[in-house]
């Protein structure tokens, strides 16, 4: 019986798809009915993107597969890698047996993560339209941005309908960056103060001069300058094009901002493949309210020749994304930097890849410089975090996502005490 | 739907040209606050609704006794009762 059902429904198919008089009258009833059109083969799915790695139609792809078993050991052999997971897609263990016998990786569900991995790097390079990338202008004054999520942040900002996850990961890998210092800032932040969110009190008392520079009434003092927001180690972040970071400012109209990228891999020539190094900071003016400036050069460089004096909380505040303070690639590097940003007695908001990243940097702080530092902001997720999932080639089980943890701190400031 | 200039000359974003129905990124950015805005319906609607049931039953009481029957004679009684058997008569034929 049902095997006649669906030999009637493929024959029914049939006829609507190769007439072309029945497939308009088809769709007419279907619009009538408000039914959904049917899906378009290019429409990204979990089935079309996923391909494995080592035999994926990407040349980067299978690139980063040869890779990963190049470098990469498998966690229950300690052998190489020669194993590509039959669920994920993506060469995780040295051999069939390894990979039935790592209870763990099956009992964490890693590979479903490590397939989310696979099918947004696939469905990055499949070549569709990627209408996501169109972004917004000015926010019109009566309608007020919702930094609840990303979904209500989208909508009240009236960007393209983020249907997907491919959508999603697509557009939030990119604005991550702008709109995690944007809910931070904002005077409506989803961030609220302890118990009922992360912020301490410490936090709520940067914030605020932050605030006051912002959000400017007939009260405020005359600002002689535009608010800075360094971007320390800045990598990737600084490549973005300018409209993206534009969208920042379009969160606050009307307060001139200037964004200042800080570290020796923040100004990359694309067409020599190569960073540049300047001894002048290089200036991209976006519009008069907003302005990219790049110092090719390390913080405490520019902090010991007093490049950026006067520090002023009302004025700067820091961001450092991913930095791996405590991390074991980056000893040391960070020390004479951090000493420096604790002196500007300005607020410090560093992210994180994953908890574990995030943990071992606020170790590293509280073990180095407890007794100089406030928190102001607790560790919590971001709620503004990359939703994309990526992978670390030399390790494929250690999976994060950029942005995913937020943290605060600032310098101690000793006030006056009346005895 | 969003009000204002740009909504009235474009069509949203956020509802499927062929349909009209929500977008599925619209439904998830509305989900949290689908029950709060669900009760306040439920209580701004239970105002005028109550007012409603509340005058029916209060009008229905009323028996209309107090409407005074304006005075009449006892020949113009007997003259209407005359008049009203005798159609009565005409109606039973």
């Amino acid at each position: 019986m049902a095997a006649c059902f669906a030999s009637a429904v493929r024959f029914a198919n049939n006829i609507v798809r190769n007439n072309p008089q029945v497939r308009n009258i088809a769709s007419f009833f279907r619009n009538a009915l408000g039914l959904d059109p049917p899906a378009s083969p290019d429409d990204p799915t979990t089935e079309n993107r996923f391909h494995p790695w080592d035999s994926s139609p990407s040349a980067e792809l299978r690139t980063r597969a040869a890779t990963i078993k190049a470098n990469a050991k498998c966690p229950v052999s300690h052998k190489d890698i020669q194993y590509t997971c039959p669920i994920s897609g993506i060469p995780t263990h040295h051999s069939k047996e390894d990979w039935e016998n790592d209870l763990e990786y099956h009992q964490s569900k890693r590979y479903e993560l490590l397939k989310k991995v696979n099918i947004y790097e696939h469905d990055l390079r499949s070549g569709r339209p990627f209408p996501e990338f169109e972004f917004p202008e000015e926010q019109e004054s009566d309608m007020l941005v919702n930094f609840l999520n990303w979904d209500t942040f989208f909508y009240t900002r009236l960007f393209y309908s983020m249907d997907t996850e491919f959508n999603l990961a697509a557009a939030t890998k990119i604005l991550s960056y702008p709109i995690t210092i944007a809910s931070v800032l904002h005077e409506y932040s989803p961030y609220f103060l302890k118990p009922k969110g992360p912020l301490t009190l410490e936090g709520l008392k940067s914030i605020a001069a932050l605030r006051y520079t912002l959000y400017p009434d007939e009260t405020s003092t005359f600002r002689d300058r535009p608010l800075r927001i360094f971007v320390l180690g800045a990598r990737a972040e600084s490549q973005l094009p300018a409209h993206i970071w534009k969208q920042l400012s379009y969160l606050f109209p009307y307060v001139p901002l200037e964004l200042h990228f800080v570290g020796p891999e923040c100004l990359f020539d694309p067409e020599k493949n190569l960073y540049i190094q300047s001894d002048t900071p290089v200036v991209k003016r976006v519009d008069e309210d907003f302005a990219l400036v790049h110092h090719t050069n390390f913080f405490h460089v520019y902090h010991k020749s007093q490049d950026f004096l006067p520090y002023d909380p009302y004025l700067d505040v820091f961001f450092l994304f991913h930095p791996g303070l405590g991390a074991p690639e980056t000893n040391g590097q960070w020390d004479e930097t951090i000493k420096g940003l604790l002196e500007s007695k300005c607020a410090i908001f560093t992210t994180g890849y994953n908890e574990f990243d995030t943990n071992r940097d606020i170790n590293w702080l509280l073990s180095n410089y407890n007794k100089d530092l406030d928190i102001l902001f607790e560790k919590t997720n971001n709620i503004f975090g990359s939703t994309k999932w990526e992978l670390n080639d030399s390790n494929p089980h250690e999976l994060y996502q950029f942005n995913q943890q937020l943290f605060g701190f600032r310098g101690k400031r000793y006030h006056a005490i009346k005895k | 739907m969003l009000l204002g200039k740009r909504a009235a000359i474009h069509p949203s974003k956020y509802l499927n040209h062929k349909t009209w129905r929500m977008t599925p990124s619209f439904i998830r950015a509305r989900q949290p606050y689908f029950w709060k805005n669900f009760a306040t319906f439920f209580i701004l609607a239970a105002i005028p609704t109550s007012a409603y049931f509340y005058t029916y039953k209060f009008l229905g009481k009323d028996d209309l006794a107090d409407i005074e029957i304006p005075p009449i004679s006892e020949e113009d009684l007997k003259k209407l009762k005359a008049e009203y058997e005798a159609e009565k008569k005409l109606e039973g034929k």
